[in-house]
Protein backbone atom coordinates (compact mmCIF):
# COMPACT_ATOMS: atom_id res chain seq x y z
CA UNK A 1 0.00 0.00 0.00
CA UNK A 2 1.44 3.31 -1.00
CA UNK A 3 0.11 6.55 0.33
CA UNK A 4 0.18 9.33 -2.21
CA UNK A 5 2.32 12.31 -1.55
CA UNK A 6 0.27 15.44 -1.34
CA UNK A 7 3.38 17.57 -1.38
CA UNK A 8 6.79 16.06 -0.69
CA UNK A 9 8.54 18.62 1.40
CA UNK A 10 11.16 18.94 4.03
CA UNK A 11 9.59 20.77 6.85
CA UNK A 12 11.22 22.46 9.80
CA UNK A 13 9.67 25.63 11.14
CA UNK A 14 12.16 28.45 11.20
CA UNK A 15 14.81 26.67 9.15
CA UNK A 16 13.46 25.57 5.84
CA UNK A 17 15.37 22.73 4.29
CA UNK A 18 14.87 21.61 0.75
CA UNK A 19 13.88 18.05 -0.12
CA UNK A 20 16.71 15.91 -1.43
CA UNK A 21 15.57 12.38 -2.16
CA UNK A 22 12.15 13.69 -3.11
CA UNK A 23 13.43 16.72 -5.03
CA UNK A 24 13.16 15.11 -8.45
CA UNK A 25 10.27 12.73 -8.81
CA UNK A 26 9.20 10.70 -11.82
CA UNK A 27 12.28 11.69 -13.81
CA UNK A 28 13.45 9.48 -16.66
CA UNK A 29 17.16 8.76 -16.96
CA UNK A 30 17.85 11.73 -19.24
CA UNK A 31 16.19 14.17 -16.88
CA UNK A 32 17.75 12.48 -13.86
CA UNK A 33 21.31 12.89 -15.16
CA UNK A 34 20.58 16.35 -16.50
CA UNK A 35 19.50 17.47 -13.04
CA UNK A 36 22.06 15.68 -10.91
CA UNK A 37 24.98 15.24 -13.28
CA UNK A 38 26.59 11.91 -14.11
CA UNK A 39 27.23 9.33 -11.41
CA UNK A 40 30.85 9.75 -10.24
CA UNK A 41 33.18 6.76 -10.23
CA UNK A 42 34.63 6.20 -6.77
CA UNK A 43 37.40 3.94 -5.56
CA UNK A 44 36.71 1.71 -2.58
CA UNK A 45 38.57 3.94 -0.11
CA UNK A 46 36.88 7.08 -1.37
CA UNK A 47 33.45 5.54 -1.03
CA UNK A 48 34.10 4.33 2.52
CA UNK A 49 35.60 7.69 3.54
CA UNK A 50 32.69 9.62 2.07
CA UNK A 51 30.09 7.41 3.71
CA UNK A 52 31.90 7.51 7.06
CA UNK A 53 32.45 11.27 7.13
CA UNK A 54 28.88 11.97 6.07
CA UNK A 55 27.62 10.09 9.13
CA UNK A 56 25.03 8.28 7.01
CA UNK A 57 23.32 5.41 8.83
CA UNK A 58 21.25 2.54 7.46
CA UNK A 59 17.65 3.58 6.85
CA UNK A 60 16.17 0.09 6.99
CA UNK A 61 15.70 0.36 10.74
CA UNK A 62 18.89 -0.74 12.47
CA UNK A 63 20.74 2.56 11.85
CA UNK A 64 24.10 0.82 11.45
CA UNK A 65 26.76 3.29 10.25
CA UNK A 66 26.98 2.87 6.47
CA UNK A 67 30.71 3.69 6.39
CA UNK A 68 31.47 0.83 8.76
CA UNK A 69 29.32 -1.60 6.83
CA UNK A 70 31.05 -0.69 3.58
CA UNK A 71 34.48 -0.82 5.24
CA UNK A 72 33.87 -4.39 6.36
CA UNK A 73 33.63 -5.36 2.67
CA UNK A 74 36.88 -3.65 1.65
CA UNK A 75 39.06 -6.72 1.99
CA UNK A 76 36.75 -8.94 -0.04
CA UNK A 77 37.83 -9.68 -3.57
CA UNK A 78 34.32 -10.43 -4.81
CA UNK A 79 31.13 -9.13 -3.29
CA UNK A 80 27.41 -9.17 -3.92
CA UNK A 81 25.34 -6.00 -3.59
CA UNK A 82 21.62 -6.13 -2.77
CA UNK A 83 19.26 -3.16 -2.57
CA UNK A 84 16.60 -3.99 0.00
CA UNK A 85 13.15 -2.46 -0.47
CA UNK A 86 11.19 -5.16 1.39
CA UNK A 87 9.45 -3.10 4.02
CA UNK A 88 7.29 -5.89 5.41
CA UNK A 89 6.02 -3.30 7.83
CA UNK A 90 2.44 -2.40 6.88
CA UNK A 91 2.92 1.16 8.19
CA UNK A 92 5.95 1.90 5.99
CA UNK A 93 5.81 2.86 2.36
CA UNK A 94 8.86 5.06 1.86
CA UNK A 95 11.01 2.42 0.14
CA UNK A 96 8.24 1.57 -2.28
CA UNK A 97 7.72 5.27 -2.92
CA UNK A 98 11.41 5.67 -3.78
CA UNK A 99 11.30 2.75 -6.21
CA UNK A 100 8.13 4.07 -7.77
CA UNK A 101 9.10 7.71 -8.13
CA UNK A 102 12.91 7.94 -7.87
CA UNK A 103 14.23 4.57 -9.07
CA UNK A 104 17.31 6.07 -10.75
CA UNK A 105 18.57 7.44 -7.44
CA UNK A 106 18.36 3.95 -5.94
CA UNK A 107 20.05 2.34 -8.95
CA UNK A 108 22.81 4.99 -8.76
CA UNK A 109 23.53 4.09 -5.14
CA UNK A 110 23.68 0.35 -5.81
CA UNK A 111 25.86 0.72 -8.91
CA UNK A 112 28.17 3.05 -7.03
CA UNK A 113 28.66 0.55 -4.21
CA UNK A 114 29.04 -2.40 -6.56
CA UNK A 115 31.54 -0.54 -8.71
CA UNK A 116 33.68 0.50 -5.73
CA UNK A 117 33.55 -2.83 -3.90
CA UNK A 118 34.05 -5.16 -6.82
CA UNK A 119 30.45 -6.29 -6.71
CA UNK A 120 29.88 -8.61 -9.62
CA UNK A 121 26.27 -9.27 -8.88
CA UNK A 122 23.68 -6.62 -8.12
CA UNK A 123 20.16 -7.38 -6.99
CA UNK A 124 17.20 -5.19 -6.26
CA UNK A 125 14.77 -6.87 -3.89
CA UNK A 126 11.31 -5.39 -3.35
CA UNK A 127 7.56 -5.62 -3.91
CA UNK A 128 6.85 -7.26 -7.27
CA UNK A 129 4.37 -4.65 -8.52
CA UNK A 130 6.82 -1.79 -8.34
CA UNK A 131 9.68 -3.90 -9.74
CA UNK A 132 7.54 -4.81 -12.75
CA UNK A 133 6.59 -1.21 -13.49
CA UNK A 134 8.80 1.76 -12.62
CA UNK A 135 11.95 -0.18 -11.77
CA UNK A 136 11.87 -2.29 -14.92
CA UNK A 137 11.35 0.87 -16.95
CA UNK A 138 14.25 2.61 -15.21
CA UNK A 139 16.60 -0.34 -15.68
CA UNK A 140 15.76 -0.41 -19.39
CA UNK A 141 16.60 3.26 -19.73
CA UNK A 142 20.24 2.94 -18.74
CA UNK A 143 23.09 0.87 -20.07
CA UNK A 144 24.93 0.57 -16.73
CA UNK A 145 21.99 -1.13 -14.98
CA UNK A 146 21.48 -4.01 -17.36
CA UNK A 147 23.08 -6.50 -14.95
CA UNK A 148 20.81 -5.53 -12.06
CA UNK A 149 18.60 -8.50 -11.27
CA UNK A 150 15.15 -7.86 -9.84
CA UNK A 151 13.93 -10.21 -7.12
CA UNK A 152 10.35 -10.09 -5.81
CA UNK A 153 9.96 -9.89 -2.03
CA UNK A 154 7.00 -11.69 -0.47
CA UNK A 155 4.67 -9.52 1.56
CA UNK A 156 5.70 -10.77 4.99
CA UNK A 157 7.03 -8.91 8.00
CA UNK A 158 10.31 -10.82 8.31
CA UNK A 159 11.11 -10.94 4.57
CA UNK A 160 13.23 -7.80 4.85
CA UNK A 161 15.61 -9.15 7.51
CA UNK A 162 19.02 -9.21 5.84
CA UNK A 163 19.54 -12.96 6.21
CA UNK A 164 16.09 -13.53 4.67
CA UNK A 165 17.00 -11.21 1.80
CA UNK A 166 20.10 -13.29 1.07
CA UNK A 167 17.97 -16.44 1.03
CA UNK A 168 15.42 -14.94 -1.34
CA UNK A 169 18.08 -13.79 -3.78
CA UNK A 170 19.29 -17.39 -3.96
CA UNK A 171 15.81 -18.57 -4.87
CA UNK A 172 14.96 -19.95 -1.44
CA UNK A 173 12.06 -18.99 0.84
CA UNK A 174 12.60 -15.49 2.25
CA UNK A 175 13.13 -16.65 5.83
CA UNK A 176 15.74 -15.38 8.28
CA UNK A 177 18.81 -17.51 8.95
CA UNK A 178 21.04 -17.77 11.98
CA UNK A 179 23.46 -14.93 12.53
CA UNK A 180 26.51 -15.24 12.84
CA UNK A 181 27.81 -15.32 10.23
CA UNK A 182 26.74 -11.79 9.31
CA UNK A 183 25.76 -11.32 5.67
CA UNK A 184 28.69 -8.98 5.07
CA UNK A 185 30.98 -11.87 6.03
CA UNK A 186 29.10 -14.66 4.31
CA UNK A 187 25.97 -14.02 2.30
CA UNK A 188 24.93 -15.06 -1.19
CA UNK A 189 26.71 -18.37 -1.94
CA UNK A 190 29.12 -17.63 0.88
CA UNK A 191 30.32 -14.37 -0.69
CA UNK A 192 30.53 -11.22 1.39
CA UNK A 193 27.24 -9.48 0.70
CA UNK A 194 26.16 -5.90 1.13
CA UNK A 195 22.46 -5.74 1.97
CA UNK A 196 21.59 -2.09 1.80
CA UNK A 197 18.25 -0.39 2.31
CA UNK A 198 17.23 1.49 -0.86
CA UNK A 199 16.88 4.82 0.95
CA UNK A 200 20.45 4.43 2.19
CA UNK A 201 21.55 3.72 -1.38
CA UNK A 202 19.73 6.82 -2.63
CA UNK A 203 21.46 9.00 -0.03
CA UNK A 204 24.79 7.52 -1.08
CA UNK A 205 24.10 8.50 -4.69
CA UNK A 206 23.68 12.13 -3.61
CA UNK A 207 26.63 12.11 -1.20
CA UNK A 208 28.88 10.82 -4.00
CA UNK A 209 27.91 13.87 -6.07
CA UNK A 210 27.73 16.62 -3.48
CA UNK A 211 29.98 15.40 -0.67
CA UNK A 212 29.81 14.61 3.01
CA UNK A 213 29.77 18.26 4.07
CA UNK A 214 26.71 18.93 1.94
CA UNK A 215 24.96 15.92 3.50
CA UNK A 216 25.56 17.30 6.99
CA UNK A 217 24.09 20.68 6.13
CA UNK A 218 20.72 19.17 6.90
CA UNK A 219 19.96 17.50 10.21
CA UNK A 220 21.98 17.45 13.41
CA UNK A 221 25.37 16.06 14.41
CA UNK A 222 23.67 12.99 15.83
CA UNK A 223 21.23 12.50 12.95
CA UNK A 224 22.86 14.10 9.90
CA UNK A 225 21.13 14.45 6.56
CA UNK A 226 17.47 13.99 5.79
CA UNK A 227 15.25 10.99 6.41
CA UNK A 228 12.04 9.70 4.86
CA UNK A 229 9.16 9.26 7.28
CA UNK A 230 5.92 7.43 6.65
CA UNK A 231 3.40 9.27 8.81
CA UNK A 232 0.01 7.62 9.24
CA UNK A 233 -2.86 7.24 11.69
CA UNK A 234 -4.82 10.23 12.97
CA UNK A 235 -3.11 12.90 10.84
CA UNK A 236 -4.75 15.01 8.14
CA UNK A 237 -2.58 13.89 5.24
CA UNK A 238 -0.97 10.50 5.79
CA UNK A 239 2.01 10.04 3.49
CA UNK A 240 5.76 9.94 3.06
CA UNK A 241 7.66 13.07 4.09
CA UNK A 242 11.31 13.97 3.96
CA UNK A 243 12.47 15.65 7.17
CA UNK A 244 15.89 16.77 8.36
CA UNK A 245 17.48 14.41 10.89
CA UNK A 246 16.55 15.34 14.43
CA UNK A 247 13.25 16.96 13.41
CA UNK A 248 10.76 16.82 16.26
CA UNK A 249 7.75 14.55 16.62
CA UNK A 250 5.71 17.72 16.17
CA UNK A 251 7.47 18.38 12.85
CA UNK A 252 6.58 14.90 11.61
CA UNK A 253 2.92 15.31 12.51
CA UNK A 254 2.86 18.88 11.13
CA UNK A 255 4.40 17.70 7.84
CA UNK A 256 1.43 15.36 7.49
CA UNK A 257 -1.01 18.24 7.90
CA UNK A 258 -1.21 18.14 11.69
CA UNK A 259 -3.40 15.98 13.93
CA UNK A 260 -6.77 15.02 12.46
CA UNK A 261 -8.16 14.91 16.01
CA UNK A 262 -6.85 14.93 19.58
CA UNK A 263 -3.88 12.56 19.92
CA UNK A 264 -2.64 10.54 22.88
CA UNK A 265 0.56 8.90 21.61
CA UNK A 266 2.76 8.19 18.60
CA UNK A 267 4.15 4.80 17.71
CA UNK A 268 7.68 5.71 16.60
CA UNK A 269 9.92 3.32 14.70
CA UNK A 270 7.12 1.09 13.48
CA UNK A 271 5.71 -2.14 14.82
CA UNK A 272 9.05 -3.02 16.42
CA UNK A 273 9.28 0.47 17.88
CA UNK A 274 7.91 2.19 20.95
CA UNK A 275 5.07 4.47 21.97
CA UNK A 276 5.81 8.08 22.89
CA UNK A 277 3.00 9.90 24.72
CA UNK A 278 1.75 13.00 22.91
CA UNK A 279 1.95 15.94 25.30
CA UNK A 280 3.38 19.47 25.13
CA UNK A 281 6.80 18.28 26.31
CA UNK A 282 7.23 15.01 24.47
CA UNK A 283 5.99 16.35 21.15
CA UNK A 284 9.06 18.60 21.04
CA UNK A 285 11.40 15.59 21.32
CA UNK A 286 13.67 15.16 18.30
CA UNK A 287 13.44 12.02 16.19
CA UNK A 288 16.87 10.84 17.32
CA UNK A 289 18.11 7.70 18.98
CA UNK A 290 19.30 9.43 22.17
CA UNK A 291 16.14 11.48 22.69
CA UNK A 292 13.85 8.48 22.20
CA UNK A 293 15.93 5.98 24.18
CA UNK A 294 13.85 6.46 27.32
CA UNK A 295 10.84 5.30 25.33
CA UNK A 296 12.70 2.34 23.86
CA UNK A 297 11.97 3.90 20.48
CA UNK A 298 14.20 5.11 17.63
CA UNK A 299 13.58 6.70 14.23
CA UNK A 300 14.21 3.25 12.74
CA UNK A 301 12.80 3.06 9.24
CA UNK A 302 10.98 6.36 9.76
CA UNK A 303 7.54 5.08 10.70
CA UNK A 304 5.32 7.37 12.77
CA UNK A 305 1.74 6.32 13.61
CA UNK A 306 -0.55 8.75 15.43
CA UNK A 307 -2.95 7.20 17.94
CA UNK A 308 -6.07 9.29 18.60
CA UNK A 309 -7.11 10.06 22.17
CA UNK A 310 -10.46 8.32 21.74
CA UNK A 311 -8.85 4.92 21.07
CA UNK A 312 -7.72 2.50 23.74
CA UNK A 313 -3.92 2.21 23.76
CA UNK A 314 -4.09 -1.39 24.95
CA UNK A 315 -6.41 -2.28 22.09
CA UNK A 316 -4.00 -0.66 19.61
CA UNK A 317 -1.00 -2.44 21.17
CA UNK A 318 -2.81 -5.78 21.28
CA UNK A 319 -3.73 -5.49 17.60
CA UNK A 320 -0.12 -4.84 16.61
CA UNK A 321 1.12 -7.66 18.87
CA UNK A 322 -1.41 -10.09 17.37
CA UNK A 323 -0.29 -9.15 13.86
CA UNK A 324 3.39 -9.58 14.77
CA UNK A 325 2.75 -12.91 16.50
CA UNK A 326 1.06 -14.12 13.33
CA UNK A 327 4.05 -12.99 11.27
CA UNK A 328 6.57 -15.20 13.07
CA UNK A 329 8.30 -17.46 10.58
CA UNK A 330 7.72 -20.61 12.64
CA UNK A 331 11.41 -21.46 12.64
CA UNK A 332 12.53 -20.73 16.18
CA UNK A 333 10.67 -22.32 19.09
CA UNK A 334 10.58 -19.47 21.62
CA UNK A 335 9.25 -17.04 18.97
CA UNK A 336 6.85 -19.56 17.46
CA UNK A 337 5.24 -20.49 20.78
CA UNK A 338 6.05 -17.48 22.92
CA UNK A 339 4.77 -14.65 20.73
CA UNK A 340 1.25 -16.07 20.26
CA UNK A 341 1.07 -16.77 24.02
CA UNK A 342 2.14 -13.24 24.94
CA UNK A 343 -0.15 -11.68 22.31
CA UNK A 344 -3.08 -13.73 23.65
CA UNK A 345 -2.48 -12.49 27.21
CA UNK A 346 -2.34 -8.90 25.97
CA UNK A 347 -5.56 -9.50 24.04
CA UNK A 348 -7.27 -10.76 27.20
CA UNK A 349 -6.12 -7.62 28.98
CA UNK A 350 -7.39 -5.38 26.17
CA UNK A 351 -10.75 -7.13 26.32
CA UNK A 352 -10.90 -6.61 30.07
CA UNK A 353 -10.78 -10.33 30.82
CA UNK A 354 -7.36 -10.51 32.47
CA UNK A 355 -6.76 -11.30 36.11
CA UNK A 356 -4.70 -9.26 38.58
CA UNK A 357 -1.52 -11.26 37.90
CA UNK A 358 -1.45 -10.33 34.22
CA UNK A 359 1.60 -8.05 34.50
CA UNK A 360 3.66 -10.78 36.15
CA UNK A 361 2.54 -13.38 33.66
CA UNK A 362 3.31 -11.18 30.66
CA UNK A 363 6.71 -10.25 32.08
CA UNK A 364 7.57 -13.92 32.55
CA UNK A 365 6.50 -14.79 29.00
CA UNK A 366 8.34 -11.86 27.46
CA UNK A 367 11.58 -12.80 29.20
CA UNK A 368 11.23 -16.26 27.66
CA UNK A 369 11.07 -14.75 24.17
CA UNK A 370 13.42 -11.76 24.27
CA UNK A 371 16.60 -12.31 22.27
CA UNK A 372 15.82 -15.95 21.61
CA UNK A 373 15.59 -16.29 17.87
CA UNK A 374 17.67 -16.13 14.72
CA UNK A 375 16.41 -12.67 13.78
CA UNK A 376 15.19 -9.55 15.54
CA UNK A 377 11.49 -10.42 15.32
CA UNK A 378 11.08 -11.82 18.86
CA UNK A 379 13.00 -8.94 20.50
CA UNK A 380 11.21 -6.31 18.42
CA UNK A 381 7.81 -7.69 19.35
CA UNK A 382 8.76 -7.92 23.03
CA UNK A 383 9.80 -4.26 22.86
CA UNK A 384 6.42 -3.26 21.42
CA UNK A 385 4.46 -5.17 24.09
CA UNK A 386 6.58 -3.79 26.95
CA UNK A 387 6.20 -0.29 25.55
CA UNK A 388 2.43 -0.76 25.37
CA UNK A 389 2.24 -1.83 29.03
CA UNK A 390 4.52 1.02 30.14
CA UNK A 391 2.92 3.82 28.11
CA UNK A 392 -0.66 2.84 28.84
CA UNK A 393 -0.10 1.69 32.45
CA UNK A 394 -3.08 3.74 33.62
CA UNK A 395 -5.21 1.98 31.05
CA UNK A 396 -3.97 -1.40 32.35
CA UNK A 397 -5.22 -0.47 35.82
CA UNK A 398 -8.57 0.66 34.42
CA UNK A 399 -8.96 -2.55 32.44
CA UNK A 400 -8.14 -4.62 35.52
CA UNK A 401 -10.94 -2.73 37.29
CA UNK A 402 -13.31 -3.50 34.42
CA UNK A 403 -13.19 -0.10 32.73
CA UNK A 404 -11.71 1.37 29.59
CA UNK A 405 -11.18 5.07 29.00
CA UNK A 406 -12.18 4.60 25.37
CA UNK A 407 -15.53 3.13 26.34
CA UNK A 408 -18.51 5.51 26.45
CA UNK A 409 -19.97 3.86 29.54
CA UNK A 410 -17.74 2.88 32.47
CA UNK A 411 -17.72 -0.86 32.87
CA UNK A 412 -17.99 -1.58 29.20
CA UNK A 413 -14.81 -2.47 27.37
CA UNK A 414 -15.06 -1.53 23.75
CA UNK A 415 -13.08 -3.13 20.98
CA UNK B 1 39.46 -16.60 26.13
CA UNK B 2 35.93 -16.13 27.40
CA UNK B 3 33.37 -18.03 25.44
CA UNK B 4 29.63 -17.69 25.16
CA UNK B 5 27.08 -20.37 24.52
CA UNK B 6 25.10 -19.69 21.38
CA UNK B 7 21.93 -21.53 20.44
CA UNK B 8 21.05 -21.82 16.76
CA UNK B 9 17.31 -21.36 17.28
CA UNK B 10 16.43 -22.55 13.81
CA UNK B 11 18.09 -25.91 14.46
CA UNK B 12 17.03 -26.31 18.09
CA UNK B 13 13.99 -28.54 18.66
CA UNK B 14 14.15 -28.55 22.44
CA UNK B 15 15.50 -32.08 22.87
CA UNK B 16 16.87 -31.01 26.24
CA UNK B 17 20.32 -32.64 26.40
CA UNK B 18 21.95 -29.24 26.92
CA UNK B 19 20.08 -28.27 30.07
CA UNK B 20 20.66 -31.74 31.49
CA UNK B 21 24.41 -31.39 30.95
CA UNK B 22 24.58 -27.72 31.93
CA UNK B 23 21.97 -27.24 34.65
CA UNK B 24 23.91 -24.34 36.19
CA UNK B 25 23.72 -22.39 32.94
CA UNK B 26 20.50 -23.54 31.31
CA UNK B 27 16.98 -24.55 32.24
CA UNK B 28 13.93 -25.50 30.20
CA UNK B 29 11.44 -22.82 29.22
CA UNK B 30 7.67 -23.41 29.04
CA UNK B 31 8.04 -25.17 25.70
CA UNK B 32 11.17 -27.23 26.43
CA UNK B 33 13.73 -24.95 24.80
CA UNK B 34 16.96 -24.09 26.63
CA UNK B 35 16.66 -20.87 28.63
CA UNK B 36 19.74 -19.10 29.92
CA UNK B 37 19.67 -18.71 33.71
CA UNK B 38 21.69 -15.49 33.57
CA UNK B 39 19.11 -13.67 31.46
CA UNK B 40 21.63 -13.05 28.65
CA UNK B 41 20.62 -14.65 25.36
CA UNK B 42 24.22 -15.93 25.00
CA UNK B 43 25.47 -16.73 28.51
CA UNK B 44 29.18 -16.59 29.33
CA UNK B 45 30.61 -20.04 30.05
CA UNK B 46 32.54 -20.00 33.37
CA UNK B 47 35.90 -21.79 33.21
CA UNK B 48 34.76 -24.58 35.53
CA UNK B 49 31.89 -25.38 33.17
CA UNK B 50 33.98 -25.27 30.01
CA UNK B 51 34.19 -29.06 29.65
CA UNK B 52 30.49 -29.55 30.32
CA UNK B 53 29.73 -26.88 27.74
CA UNK B 54 31.92 -28.61 25.18
CA UNK B 55 30.11 -31.88 25.96
CA UNK B 56 26.77 -30.18 25.45
CA UNK B 57 27.90 -28.82 22.09
CA UNK B 58 29.05 -32.31 21.06
CA UNK B 59 25.99 -34.12 22.38
CA UNK B 60 23.26 -31.89 20.94
CA UNK B 61 21.39 -34.18 18.54
CA UNK B 62 20.41 -31.18 16.42
CA UNK B 63 23.92 -29.69 16.44
CA UNK B 64 22.31 -26.44 17.50
CA UNK B 65 24.87 -25.35 20.09
CA UNK B 66 28.10 -23.48 19.49
CA UNK B 67 30.72 -21.80 21.61
CA UNK B 68 31.52 -18.33 20.32
CA UNK B 69 34.60 -16.40 21.35
CA UNK B 70 33.74 -13.21 23.16
CA UNK B 71 35.68 -11.07 20.67
CA UNK B 72 33.94 -10.06 17.50
CA UNK B 73 31.19 -12.65 17.71
CA UNK B 74 29.65 -11.51 14.42
CA UNK B 75 32.81 -11.55 12.36
CA UNK B 76 34.05 -15.04 13.07
CA UNK B 77 32.68 -17.69 10.90
CA UNK B 78 32.40 -20.69 13.20
CA UNK B 79 33.23 -24.10 11.81
CA UNK B 80 30.00 -26.03 11.83
CA UNK B 81 29.77 -29.76 12.07
CA UNK B 82 28.32 -31.37 8.95
CA UNK B 83 24.60 -32.02 8.98
CA UNK B 84 23.73 -35.60 9.91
Amino acid sequence: MITELPEPAVHRPGSPCRPRLLATLDADYVEHTARLGPLPVLGPRDLVDLAASSGLTGRGGAAFPTGRKLASLLTARRTVVIGNAAEGEPASSKDELLLRRAPHLVLDGLLLAAQALGGQEIYLYGPSAVLASSVRRAVAEREDARFVRLVAAPDAFVSGQDTAVVQAVQGRPALPRTNPPATYVSGVRGLPTLVQNVETAAHLALIARYGAYWFRQAGTDEEPGTRLHTVSGAVRHPGVYELPGGASLDDAVAAAGGPAEALQALLVGGYHGGWVPWDPITRALPLSRSALRDYDAAPGAGVVIALPARRCGLRAGADVAAYLAGQNAGQCGPCRYGLPSAAAVLERLAEGRAGPRVRTELDRLLRMVDGRGACSHPSGTVRLIRSTLRTFHGEVDRHLAGHCSAAPVPGEVRR
Amino acid sequence: MTQRLHVDWIRCRGRGICYELLPELLEADDWGYPLSRTGEPRPVVPARLQEDAEDAVRECPRMALRLLDEQEPARRRPVLPKRP
